[in-house]
């Protein structure tokens, strides 16, 4: 019946397989995914956790805790540091342990053939243990006087086991690919070996003993007490408790099982994290009845001496047949899929570690592909037989817990590579080698030779004299480091020197630029890896030669759609072509492995000469032409008058040109400086701010600003900020043209200055004219006075009235001087500009009527309102009616039309006369005081007018053609204040 | 990032909890509730370590999105 339960579970495996494969890459959704590699990483539970557990357990207590609790410790880091591995090794293709290591550290085909050699000896042990304990449960479980009895299931379940791998593991060369089948089936396994060992637990404490609390105290009170607490040294200490958790720790990731569930296998980044959370409470669950189980079993049987099978005893001695098959088939499929992960990891490290660098160096090139898959293949065979040969030799009374440890141990030699390597960009291989090899020779010596001499295969002097009698050799007690356990005194010494060695080489020698560029692929994900030293580019036609020599026909293609990635061959650009190499070197890694790929592609597939000679020169061609279009830039720039800077987002200066630096008396690279230190201190407060909102918006800004040189000299400028844009329409920074406009501003003002001294010489001349006039009068009147004519009282009287009148007119013509030159304040008030105008209007009409004038009015009594100083305002229209009535006073219907309207923000007075217009050469002069072309006046009527309106910020539009009349538009602001202008 | 730091701040402390010196506080031959001291104590840092890192993963599952 056992045969027969045997053989229904492993076609029960097959099934599942086969089925997950077929529906699985359609039907398997994300979450299902998930579950698979949380449940599949639980691999890490073998018989040995099964057996072995409890027989660790019965034998020393609590220490076999250490080998679950350092996996729950270490997933504590798996969001960071796990994940970081499945990235680097998702993105380079890694698919064993030893191809991490190999490509770490520059692709060494050297590294990788040492860590896969090593790892296989550590690893042959541990499968052999697993065939073990499925040979030693079925002869418990077949009766004694059974046909069967003599009959082996081991080497049946090892054939079976290899089919399996090769079926559903080894089908495809890329490990890289999900293996759907292969995980489901071993997620499968994972809940089978929980369930049975939670039911047999719960059998064992409930339905055997009366709950926890019996078998504790029954084991409190019985000679086994001890097994409650920590032991004392010799036999167990803190230190042997350490240095398990240690191992532990690194066991769970780099177990070559572990590794491939756990990282090449991961099917996204993020499941890391619930595999993180997942993986240690199923192993808490399944620890849970490992206690009661063993000491109910010593309690039962009152013997160690078979502690490893207590589990299954148990159940059969209690004659509880189903129990004991749940046991049964749980512990077989802890084993078997063990066997099966870890044969197929293996038997990739063979294959592409040890048997291709083999090849390759035999240079049989066009085999590879083949023989990486038969090499595959047989690995997986070669694997099992050795396990099996060596669970037949090895029969000695050696617990399996001792067989695992040195398992464990041996992988965390790698350790220091892998996790330095990922974190340390120092780290190189001749510290990777020498770590690695240290770290070996050292678990050789310290733990496996001691374990030969228990067998008996050495003589025991070796142990207790040291070799050739040299006393501080010996393998337990190495440099006389007594008061430790075997195992904490080997993994001590083996991790310690491995770490020392690692270390002290990687400082003290170099890298070659291979290593470099790995190295900072492996440490530095985050920025982009540096470029590979030697960027061989393939040409198309070689890449699909170079794919269809070494790859089967239909794998060739699909690998080739894959790389294009939907364009077509001449689509390709030269970095395309590049990045085509480059993944086509990870995708044969992904097959073959880092150092074998790299080796392909280096060895036989360079471009051809004439291409090679092609692309130098259109690359020279290139770069001359770009180098000239620079040059020209540059120049432009250097040569330019004004002062141009860039800056970066924040402002700070970059460069200077030499225009700037001069004017400047500054220099970009003389310390750190901003846009904003180029400003007079009052502008960095007004324009800062506008300038900082325009850049962040990505607009330009330009205004008038100070300058201020290093020197604290002040000088006006022009600034112009515009923002530079990368691709994506990011603001890298700005450009700025600060212009110097000191010159321009003089220039500007020597220009007003010269006008201001012509019009005060008109003015002179006007004041000059006007008072001659009366003067003249003034003199004849005196002359005549003094004269003869003294006596005449008539006479002497008109004189003095002449004298009088002319002194009147000269007063009259200071007082309008004083009234003009005066400086003017407004009293500025709420007005409706039409009442202001209307009793003007209505003065003049009247004037106008005596003068034959009409005079019309249109839109006084629309409320146009504005703040003004209305007396003034009143001169102003006066002066202007007074114009207009005295240019059409000789006309024949005489016409002055008034009309008052709103223009945007300004009130409009426009004041049209059908009279004489005005001469094109007098239009600029009219507002010169004592500019007059009329007989009578002083001239200073419109520069009043001019100035008043100034004052109110008002402006005059004049339109005029001699003999066709004149239109005088007064527009007033509704506010006198001058508009803020606001600079942005 | 937050979780990230105070992950690897638990993997430190739980760790001290896990070895000596701290280990010897809980390793006495006294049961408590019929369980020996030794074996509540490393099951509950235990599960503890399981409860961070599950709140961490929920977390993570916010922040990647689904």
């Amino acid at each position: 019946m056992t045969v027969g339960i045997l053989l229904a579970y492993l076609c029960f495996l097959f099934v599942v397989a086969a089925v997950a494969e077929r529906f699985g890459r359609r039907r398997l959704v994300a979450r299902l995914r998930t579950l698979t590699y949380v449940m599949a990483v639980s691999v890490y539970c073998t018989a040995w956790t099964f057996y072995g557990s409890v027989g660790l357990a019965a034998n020393r207590g609590l220490e076999f805790l250490t080998i679950y609790l350092g996996p729950a410790l270490i997933a504590l880091t798996w969001p960071t540091m796990l994940r970081k591995l499945v990235r680097v090794a998702k993105e380079q293709r890694i698919t064993t342990i030893s191809d991490f290591i190999g490509s770490r550290y520059g692709k060494s085909a050297a590294l990788g053939t040492l860590v896969a050699v090593l790892v296989v000896v550590g690893m042959i042990p541990y499968i052999a243990l697993q065939l073990k304990a499925v040979s030693v449960s079925f002869r418990m479980m077949i009766p004694g006087d059974s046909l069967l009895s003599g009959f082996d299931p081991t080497l049946l379940v090892a054939g079976t086991l290899a089919l399996f791998g090769i079926l559903f593991g080894a089908r495809n060369l890329d490990f890289t690919r999900q293996q759907t089948g292969l995980m489901t089936a071993v997620a499968v396994e994972s809940i089978v070996k929980l369930v049975a060992f939670l039911l047999v637990g719960g059998w064992v404490t409930w339905g055997l003993f009366g709950g926890f609390g019996d078998i504790f105290t029954a084991i409190a009170a019985s000679p086994w007490s001890r097994l409650l607490t920590l032991d004392t040294p010799p036999a167990a200490s803190y230190a042997r408790w350490a240095a398990m958790l240690l191992i532990s720790m690194m066991a769970v990731i780099l177990l070559p099982r572990q590794f491939h569930v756990l990282v090449v296998q991961n099917p996204r980044e993020r499941d890391v994290h619930t595999a993180a959370w997942a993986f240690p409470l199923y192993l808490l669950a399944i620890n849970v009845f490992v206690l009661p189980i063993a000491f109910g079993g010593l309690l039962t049987f009152g013997d160690v001496a078979s502690a490893d099978s207590f589990i299954l005893a148990l159940p059969l001695r209690a004659d509880a047949g189903l129990v004991a098959v749940t046991v049964f088939l749980g512990g077989f499929s802890a084993a078997t899929a063990m066997i099966v992960v870890d044969s197929l990891a293996l038997s990739k490290m063979i294959s592409n570690d040890i048997v291709l660098p083999f090849l390759l160096r035999r240079r049989r090139l066009e085999e590879v592909y083949s023989a990486s898959l038969a090499s595959t293949r047989l690995g997986i065979l070669v694997v099992v037989t050795l396990g099996f040969l060596w669970a037949r030799i090895e029969a000695g009374p050696f617990l399996l817990v001792e067989m695992g440890l040195l398992s464990f141990i041996a992988v965390t030699q790698c350790a220091p590579a892998v996790l330095f390597g990922l974190y340390w960009r120092r780290g190189n291989r001749k510290g990777a080698l020498a770590g690695i090899s240290a770290g070996f020779a050292l678990w050789f010596y310290t733990l496996i030779v001691p374990a030969v001499v228990k067998d008996g295969a050495v003589p025991i002097s070796l142990l207790e004299a040291g070799p050739l009698g040299i006393g501080w050799l010996r393998p337990t007690a190495l440099f006389s480091l007594e008061g430790l356990d075997s195992i904490s005194h080997g993994v001590f010494w083996s991790l310690f020197v491995n770490v020392a060695a690692y270390l002290l080489v990687s400082i003290f020698t170099a890298q070659d630029a291979d290593e470099r560029s790995q190295a900072a692929a492996f440490v530095g994900l985050v920025e982009k890896a540096e470029p590979s030293p030697t960027p061989a580019i393939l040409s198309m036609p070689e890449i699909e030669r170079l794919l269809h020599l070494y790859v089967p026909a239909e794998d060739a293609d699909a690998i080739l759609g894959e790389l294009l990635g939907g364009k077509t061959p001449r689509e390709l650009s030269l970095p395309d072509l590049l990045d085509l190499r480059i993944r086509l070197e990870r995708m044969l890694a992904a097959s073959l492995g880092a150092a074998a790929a790299r080796y392909i592609i280096e060895d036989r597939f360079t471009i051809s000469k004439g291409e090679a000679q092609e692309l130098v020169e259109s690359f020279q061609t290139m770069q001359r032409s770009l180098g000239k279009s620079e040059r020209l830039l540059a120049s432009v720039v250097e040569s330019v008058e004004d002062c141009i800077f860039t800056t970066d987002v924040e402002g700070r200066l970059i460069t200077l040109n030499p225009a700037g630096r001069r004017l400047l008396g500054r220099d970009a690279a003389a310390g750190p400086l901003t846009r904003l230190d180029v400003l007079d201190e009052a502008d960095r407060r007004r324009v800062g701010p506008a300038i900082k909102r325009a850049v962040a918006n990505g607009r330009p800004w330009r205004g008038a600003v100070q300058g201020l040189t290093r020197a604290r000299r002040r000088f006006p400028a022009h600034l112009a900020v515009s923002c530079v844009f990368d691709e994506k329409g990011q603001v890298l920074g700005t450009v700025g043209v600060l212009r110097d406009l000191t010159e321009q501003v003089a220039t500007q003002q020597r220009l007003i200055q010269r006008e201001k001294l012509a019009s005060l010489g008109e003015m002179a001349a006007g004041v000059a004219h006007e008072i001659r006039n009366p003067l003249g009068g003034i003199k004849m009147a005196t002359n005549l006075l003094s004269s003869s004519a003294m006596n005449d009282r008539r006479i002497s009287q008109e004189m003095a009235q002449s004298i009088t009148s002319g002194i009147a007119e000269i007063e009259a013509i200071i007082a309008d001087l004083l009234d003009y030159a005066r400086e003017t304040r407004l009293d500025c008030q709420e007005y409706a500009l039409g009442r202001i105008l209307a009793p003007v209007v209505e003065a003049c009409a009247a004037d106008g009527r005596a003068r034959g004038v009409r005079v019309v009015a249109h839109g006084l009594e629309d409320a146009v309102v504005a703040s003004v100083d209305g007396q003034r305002l009143r001169q102003v229209f006066t002066n202007v009616m007074q114009n207009a009535l005295e240019a059409t006073e000789r006309q024949r219907s005489g016409r002055v039309e008034v009309r008052l309207h709103q223009r945007e923000t300004a009130g409009v007075v426009e004041i049209a006369d059908n009279g004489v217009g005005i001469q094109p050469e007098h239009r600029e002069k009219i507002f010169l005081p004592f500019y007059t072309t009329k007989p009578t006046g002083t001239g200073l009527g419109m520069a009043i007018v001019k100035k008043i309106m100034d004052l109110h910020g008002g402006e005059i539009e004049i339109d005029s053609a001699p003999g066709q009349g004149t239109t005088i538009r007064l527009i007033i602001p509704r506010s006198p204040l001058p508009a803020v202008a606001e600079v942005a | 990032m937050k979780a990230k730091e105070l992950l690897a701040a638990c993997f430190v402390l739980f760790g001290a909890l896990l070895v000596w010196p701290l280990l010897s506080i809980p390793n006495r031959a006294v049961l408590v509730a019929g369980v020996p001291a030794l074996v509540l104590y490393l099951f509950g840092v235990w599960a503890v370590v399981v409860a961070v890192l599950a709140w961490a993963a929920r977390r993570s599952g916010d922040e990647d999105g689904p």
